[in-house]
């Protein structure tokens, strides 16, 4: 169950906690386009991504999102990793400069660029894990759905039921840990009648898990049957008129956030601007006088 | 007045017997009534029926004069609420608070008397420091006493509990009976139809149906029903302690008359020679 632990949300209560939800996706949406604005010139990326570094680091500490989470996460990263790695070195690309040859495999040359490209792709899908575990660690999972609903809204014009699915999704969630338990409930059982999970070939692998799997679905099944009993008798008419328990409030605080978090990202877009269209800005170049590596 | 009016009811599932073969039921208002019997007797299918959430095939069902149809069902289900057994199922919102407001929700209620209500009702349970808790974090009992908070929250006239207290361990079991005499005295109208296999719980109701086989076979006073030694063997059911306590008394050739709870009978077995 270890992969489920990644940015699970922590119960603290910092700033970064109290902004509204649907703030926090806008904000999640705008450092994620700023991240992947793609800045050809190594030394003026390497800057600017670095920025963002810290800045999320920043973030990071203050709403006490948990370091030793993120590292684990990387962890499991690090297969892709392996795979970007030999995509960027095995298929040549003619942008490459071929004077950059780090060494040769046989007679294929590896270029600099090669491990450049990759390490590039690589930082920025960590800065992307970074925000997503910001996002998730300091918002309830109900919140985000709320947020989600809020977000579809204006679908409802074209009759999208934004609100069913709202539903459905905190439904999920809700029955996510009860799920969890009865499967571990059903796993102690099997094993109990000389099932075993974790030893065998493939296929006496796959005869275990079934028999996991459909005691499993036969009563979430059963489960759903109750729970629309439930919710019936309770009065819900997913069509009907329905007022709100939760309200979610956009305050200063979410405004405060708001503007840094386009500070960020007005400065990642003119960095692309200028790097783009203007001349190749080496920013070692301009600040130290030094002569760029490549 | 009549609560709950049941007129020669009957209901099948598509490929079986009849569940239910003409059952006439009626409850006053502010009645406890427990309805007793096997497992497969149709109890579960007759609240299912009285709150429309089956079709019967024939009969007519009224809830204060009101007749279930069609037309009338989100009107009865505003008038009656049900607890179901598995305290798990019927946890539908995420946090306790959200879960009282969720039947608030249906009825469209303004924000600002949802937020006065799920508090006085959560406190009513006696659940007022667990509001912000999520399900997991619950007992089964705490669970249970919730989901009578979302179901007294509508106000509604009648209570079907549908073996509410069958998955509880003992300690749960007698949270919620104290719960529903306190909500009794709080609310002399409220009507209470309990679903049990619990015989002391039965006992302590105003009035006992026997359900055997989709009929009713009899519908008396717990006494009454417990002191009839040949319905009791014919049905095969179990019998409350303090009434066997008291036939063994009687045996041993005490007087126990008008003794009626088990405490009285210990005073009397302690102070006798």
């Amino acid at each position: 169950m270890d992969s489920l632990t990644f940015g699970r949300y922590a119960p603290y209560n910092t700033c970064v906690h109290r902004l509204d939800p649907r703030n926090k996706i806008l904000m999640m949406v705008l450092l994620l386009v700023s991240i992947f604005l793609r800045v050809d010139t190594w030394s003026t990326a390497l800057i600017f991504t670095g920025v963002i570094f810290l800045f999320l680091i920043i973030l990071m500490i203050i709403s006490k999102v948990s370091f030793i989470q993120l590292f684990k996460s990387m962890g499991a990263m690090w297969v892709f990793i392996l795979f970007l790695l030999i995509i960027y070195i095995f298929i040549p690309n003619p942008t490459y400069d071929p004077t950059h040859i780090a060494f040769y495999i046989g007679t294929y040359g590896v270029n600099y660029d090669a491990f450049y490209q990759s390490g590039y792709i690589i930082f920025r899908l960590i800065l992307m894990l970074m925000i997503t575990m910001l996002l998730t660690s300091t918002t309830k999972p109900m919140d985000l759905t709320y947020a989600i609903e809020w977000y579809l809204t204006p679908l409802t014009l074209l009759k999208f039921p934004s609100h069913i699915v709202a539903m459905t999704l905190s439904i999920a969630l809700r029955f996510i840990p009860t799920l969890l338990d009865e499967t571990q409930r059903i796993m102690k059982a099997q094993a109990s009648r000389g099932v075993d999970f974790n030893r065998g070939g493939l296929f006496k692998r796959i005869g275990a898990l079934i028999s996991l799997i459909i005691p499993l679905f036969v009563s979430a099944i059963g489960r759903s049957e109750e729970l629309s009993n439930a919710m019936e008798a309770r009065g819900y008419d997913p069509y009907g008129k329905r007022s709100r328990y939760r309200v979610l409030r956009f305050g200063w605080n979410d405004l405060l956030g708001f503007i840094i978090i386009l500070a960020v990202f007005g400065g990642m877009l003119a960095a692309k601007i200028i790097d783009a269209n203007f001349m190749k800005i080496d920013i070692i170049y301009l600040i130290f006088g030094a002569k760029p590596l490549f | 007045m009549k609560s709950v009016e049941i007129k020669n009811l009957t209901y099948s599932y598509v490929d079986s017997t009849p569940v239910l073969k003409g059952v006439n039921l009626s409850v006053e208002e502010g009645e406890y009534v427990s309805i007793v019997g096997h497992n497969g007797c149709g109890k579960s299918t007759l609240c299912k029926l009285i709150i429309g959430l089956l079709v019967k095939d024939s009969g007519d069902i009224f809830v204060n004069g009101l007749e279930l149809n069609k037309d009338n069902l989100q009107a009865i289900r505003k008038k009656v609420a049900i607890v179901f057994q598995n305290p798990d199922n019927q946890f539908i919102g995420a946090t306790v608070e959200d879960d009282i407001a969720f039947s608030l929700e249906n009825d469209n209620v303004p924000r600002d008397q949802m937020v006065s209500l799920v508090k006085e009702y959560a406190t009513k349970v006696g659940m007022e420091n667990f509001l912000t808790k999520e399900p997991g974090y619950l007992s089964g009992g705490q669970k249970q006493r919730v989901a009578i908070a979302d179901s007294l929250v509508r106000h509604p006239d009648v209570l079907i509990l549908d073996e509410a207290t069958s998955m509880l361990d003992p300690s749960g079991k007698e949270e919620i009976h104290r719960l529903i005499n306190k909500m009794r005295e709080e609310n002399p109208k409220l009507t209470i139809i309990s679903i049990t296999h619990d015989i002391e719980e039965a006992y302590g109701s105003d009035r006992i149906v026997l359900l055997h086989e989709g009929e009713i076979v009899l519908s008396c006073l717990p006494s009454e029903l417990f002191n009839n030694t040949e319905i009791i063997n014919k049905y095969n059911l179990s019998v409350p302690f303090v009434v066997e306590l008291k036939k063994k008394c009687e045996e041993l050739g005490y007087n126990v008359k008008d003794k009626n709870t088990v405490e009285e009978l210990g005073e009397m077995i302690w102070q006798s020679k």
